[in-house]
């Protein structure tokens, strides 16, 4: 992994067309803007590892029979 | 073609019907071949990979259960999908059946975007999106199953 150090208001610069300044520090938190071409996903990382959890847990349900879930529901 | 599936033993399916993920679901690198299987009068809808048995995973219509859902699809998920306009797409979400059937939440953050001409899909992130990872629907589908009788 490559480490930069950065100050306030400096940026990196990533390729020809992308681009990430810092634009705020506060405490534990920063603020980075990022530009980069509309084809280029941009994601805090937590979304997709969410979305990847809920997938995999969604695969491990044991009902085979929906009618089933449909009964239940009516039930209740 | 024939198929072995965990769930449904095995399966004569069309292999025309064969859905490719041109992204994998997350989570699922390998497997990008599916089926959806369509029980008809059904909320409710398998996607059965036709590579991995074990892997299904129940979806439904997201608009069943919110009114007014709405997924804005990059242009670069158009191209992807090959949807010649975006009226074309079929927006399915998965459902997260837990503890038989205590927890029944449906994904609205990554939706399956489904183009039905060319058979190709991708599940897509919705950034800054008001709904929930697991919205729950129990609730809903009772409104929806008692609007449905009248």
């Amino acid at each position: 992994m490559l480490v930069l150090t950065r100050k306030l208001g400096e940026k990196i610069q990533i390729g020809e067309d992308i681009s990430i300044v810092i634009m705020e520090l506060k405490g534990k938190q920063v603020k980075l803007g990022i530009e980069a071409p509309s084809n280029i996903k941009v994601h805090r990382e937590e979304i997709y590892q969410k979305i990847q959890d809920e997938n995999i847990r969604a695969s491990n349900t044991e009902i085979t029979d929906l009618s089933d879930l449909e009964k239940l529901i009516d039930k209740k | 073609m024939k198929i072995q599936t965990t769930k449904f033993g095995e399966m004569d399916i069309d292999e025309k019907k064969i859905i490719t993920f041109t992204e994998p679901v997350l989570g699922f690198p390998d497997s990008k071949k599916f089926i959806l299987l369509d029980n008809t009068n059904s909320l409710f809808k398998w996607l059965q990979s036709t590579e991995k048995k074990e892997l299904a995973f129940v979806m439904m219509d997201p608009l069943q259960i919110m009114e007014n859902y709405e997924v804005s699809v990059s242009n670069e998920s158009i191209k992807d999908l090959n949807l010649s306009s975006i009226d074309k797409a079929v927006v399915l979400c998965i459902v997260n059946i837990a503890n038989e059937c205590a927890s029944v939440t449906a994904n609205l953050v990554g939706p399956v975007i489904l183009n039905p001409e060319k058979m190709l899909a991708k599940q897509v992130v919705l950034l800054n999106s008001p709904y929930s990872l697991k919205h729950s629907i129990l609730g809903n589908i009772q409104a929806a199953a008692a609007g449905g009788e009248k």
